[in-house]
């Protein structure tokens, strides 16, 4: 007699609170909250404030600073630069990135754990060191340097170089993203497909390049990110001649040294922007193909030393 | 010659081996292994006196001490707080979360430069957060304290975003279980979710860590670069590169390498471990 | 087209799938291959249609040795355990797929193509599912256009693999009186 006469409200209320976090969760409201807190305090203090503070710095002197920052002659060339080392460097890790996923995904042979792996090198290198290699093979010290002086060709402190560089830093890229994608999918339809009498390029054309787009698409906007954001190995083969070898990175660390804050954060911002654009496609073909992409370490892939 | 139907049999029915198995292999040697055979080589060239003169040089000692423990305390960071941020994106709801969770990408998709100068710049002593630190005695920019913050922001979505999935895969039964069998949330935390997310953490700690060390961009706006003092190891091989000791500079790039293999080795192996556990 | 299959025999690792198989079949006929489940059909059936290699045996199609030839040289159609559509593609563009990829000279003009396809969707029972998706059709719908797929290149022979894996009996009567009737 005495258990059924709880008050209703109570009953619901003890309802309400175990119910109030998704999947089951039980702890108090207030732990909750406290927890929430936390976390936004520590994202807060590392992740938003960035942001805030390069747009902050970037217009302290107002709009018409900001724009001359950005339009001034180094800062286009630096800007020209950025734009064409991506041109050049996606295209070419694309190939390189379906090349290699079709080889690997799409047959059996031996050694292919091996060159998983060896793919994988630029990834846990140096940004130093990823430049430094390309200093020693084409460098006036290399066994090259000679010949390059005498045919006068310029690799190191030179375009080239910048775009060999950018090339090593960003090649497993679109081949990372791609491998797990097509092992999921399988070959069954190629199989079909074959079946049928078409020939490889129908096959890749027709049957398994609508089914990796987004997959594609995303390691396609990592991989120019990264191009465009490379700042260690560039700057090791880069020579900083104003107006000639610098990137955008590379002309905002300039500027800051000396001392040129608004314009070095005016600079900055521009890449700050480029990084948002980034995430928010980034988001956006996760949403569209209603898969989670690798972009950080998942089971099976490791990304030590992932550097921009 | 292999007959062709031991080549048909190791390679399958579908076409194309030759030209993209071909054409990776070119690709993989003159961008990726060629070049890095060179810190290698380059390495052979010195006497064996030369090289440990190199890699063992009080300067480089210093700088392999910096990279090291700010690695390990920025990944330590990352490792406590990144559970809780976790935690938080994957059980709770709460206004904001979404764009959270997009933003947590950030730190690969921001150029490091960018992050270097904008990081100096709030904690230098007059700037947003470093007047406070400075009020309290706490010198962040310029100082290896300045350094372990910019290898956190760096290192963040490592922790984070290893440990999402695993999360959201999470069997809510077992906490249910230890509900029933009269176990307080603290204990179904430490007793039965952390031992399972133990692998995952472990994971996502060795990869913040192993980025911290190579970390260039960021770290040389706020450090300070004084020799002995803030010098990290990739500004050491810089520094050598531009005085034109590049055996010096190949030489403590090749350890690095060594490292960095064996901590993906490592990072493999813990990998093989959680593959096993799960199945 | 008369199939001989001449003690044929595979392994996968360690495991032993086909050993010394050998099976006559002869223009025409149809044939089921009944057996437990790990017991080889699906190996016996892909080395026959050219997607698997054996160990050793010969495989002769109209009476000539076709063991190295490439599946597209068997002329053999091949209905897949689990379909193998393509996802991207319409039913109709599943079904046109094979007259599509012919090389310039043998390919039919749109027009062609068309009739074709109806009248095998036609032969199917599905010509209303024309522009629908897999992904939108049940599983015994998805078999019968995997079915359609496969004639539409008129092969010689035509393969199926656990026909009647996933379908219940209703379904199952209906598409043995179909594969009969399409022979």
């Amino acid at each position: 007699m005495g258990k059924l006469s709880m008050p209703m409200n109570t009953t619901i209320a003890a309802r309400a609170t175990l119910n109030a976090g998704i999947g089951g969760g039980q702890e108090s409201k207030l732990f909750r909250w406290a927890l929430i807190a936390i976390a936004t305090a520590f994202l807060g203090l590392f992740l938003f404030a960035p942001i805030i503070a390069v747009f902050a710095k970037a217009l302290e002197k107002g709009l018409s600073v900001y724009f001359s920052a950005i339009t001034e002659p180094d800062a286009q060339a630096a800007i020209r630069l950025t734009i064409l080392t991506a041109a050049i460097t996606v295209p070419l890790n694309l190939c390189f990135g379906v090349a290699a996923a079709w080889a690997i995904t799409k047959f059996d042979f031996f050694g292919k754990n091996l060159l998983i792996t060896l793919i994988d090198i630029p990834f846990s290198v140096s940004p130093v060191i990823s430049g430094m290699i390309f200093v020693l093979l084409f460098g006036a010290q290399s066994l090259l340097g000679p010949f390059l002086t005498a045919h006068n060709i310029k690799i190191i402190f030179a375009v080239p170089g910048i775009v060999l560089a950018t090339i090593f830093v960003t090649s497993p890229f679109i081949a990372r993203e791609l491998i797990p994608v097509m092992q999921a999918q399988g070959s069954e339809e190629e199989q079909a497909a074959i079946s049928l009498g078409a020939s490889g390029w129908q096959i890749f054309w027709r049957v398994t390049l609508p089914n990796i787009k987004w997959g594609l698409l995303y390691g396609v906007i990592l991989c120019n990110a990264r191009a465009m954001g490379e700042f260690g190995a560039v700057s090791v083969v880069s020579g900083h001649i104003r107006g000639l070898t610098n990137t955008m990175p590379l002309h905002v660390e300039i500027l800051y040294n000396e001392f040129q804050f608004v314009a070095a954060f005016s600079v900055a911002s521009l890449l700050t922007i480029l990084a948002l654009v980034t995430l928010a496609a980034k988001n956006f073909v996760q949403k569209k193909s209603r898969q989670r992409f690798i972009t950080s370490p998942v089971e099976g892939i490791d990304y030590s030393g992932v550097q921009l | 010659m292999k007959p062709k139907s031991i080549l048909l049999k190791q390679r399958g029915v579908l076409p194309g081996f030759g030209l993209t198995m071909g054409f990776t292999i070119f690709y993989l040697s003159m961008v990726i292994l060629i070049p890095i055979s060179m810190i290698f080589i380059k390495t052979a060239s010195m006497s064996w006196d030369q090289f440990v003169g190199a890699v063992t040089s009080p300067r480089a000692m210093a700088a392999y001490y910096l990279s090291f423990t700010a690695s390990f305390i920025a990944a330590m960071i990352n490792g406590i707080f990144g559970i809780i941020v976790a935690w938080v994106l994957e059980r709770y709801n709460f206004p904001g979360k979404r764009i959270i969770d997009g933003l947590l990408d950030l730190p690969f998709a921001l150029p490091t430069a960018v992050a270097g100068i904008t990081l100096t710049a709030i904690y230098s002593s007059n700037g947003w957060f470093g007047q406070y630190l400075e009020a309290i005695g706490i010198k962040a920019a310029y100082s290896p304290l300045g350094v372990v913050i910019v290898l956190t922001f760096v290192g963040l979505p490592f922790v984070v975003r290893t440990l999402q999935p695993v999360l959201h895969d999470f069997d809510k039964e077992m906490e249910d279980a230890a509900a029933s069998l009269g176990a307080n949330r603290w204990q179904t935390f430490t007793k039965v979710i952390l031992p399972e997310l133990l692998p995952a953490l472990l994971t996502g700690f060795v990869l913040a860590f192993a980025r911290g060390l190579g970390e260039y961009g960021s770290v040389i706006f706020i450090a300070g670069n004084m020799p002995m003092r803030t010098e990290i190891t990739p500004l050491l091989i810089m520094i050598k590169l531009e005085q034109f000791d590049y055996a010096g500079a190949s030489a403590i790039a090749a350890v690095f390498l060594l490292a960095s293999f064996t901590l993906l080795l490592l990072i493999n192996l813990l990998q093989r471990r959680k593959n096993l556990v799960r199945a | 087209m008369s199939i001989e299959v001449a003690n044929i025999s595979k392994t996968f690792g360690t495991f032993t799938a086909l050993k010394g198989v050998s099976i006559t079949i002869t223009s025409g006929e149809l044939v089921a291959l009944l057996g437990p489940s790990g017991s080889g059909k699906t190996t016996l059936l892909r080395i026959i249609a050219g997607l698997d290699v054996s160990d050793s045996g010969i495989i002769r199609l109209d009476t000539e040795d076709a063991t190295l030839r490439s599946i597209r040289e068997r002329r053999v159609g091949f209905v897949f355990q689990h379909y193998a559509l393509f996802r991207h593609m319409t039913v109709f563009q599943n079904i046109a797929f094979g007259l599509q990829v012919k090389s310039r000279k043998l390919r039919p003009s749109k027009d062609e193509t068309r009739e074709k396809v109806f009248k095998l969707l036609m032969l199917v029972q599905l010509d209303w599912l024309a522009d629908r998706y897999p992904s939108q059709l049940s599983g015994g719908q998805r078999q019968r256009i995997a079915l359609a797929r496969a004639l539409a290149v008129e092969p010689k022979v035509l393969l199926l693999d656990e026909p009647f894996g996933s379908l219940d009996a209703k379904v199952r009567l209906e598409f043995a009186t179909l594969a009969t009737q399409a022979t």
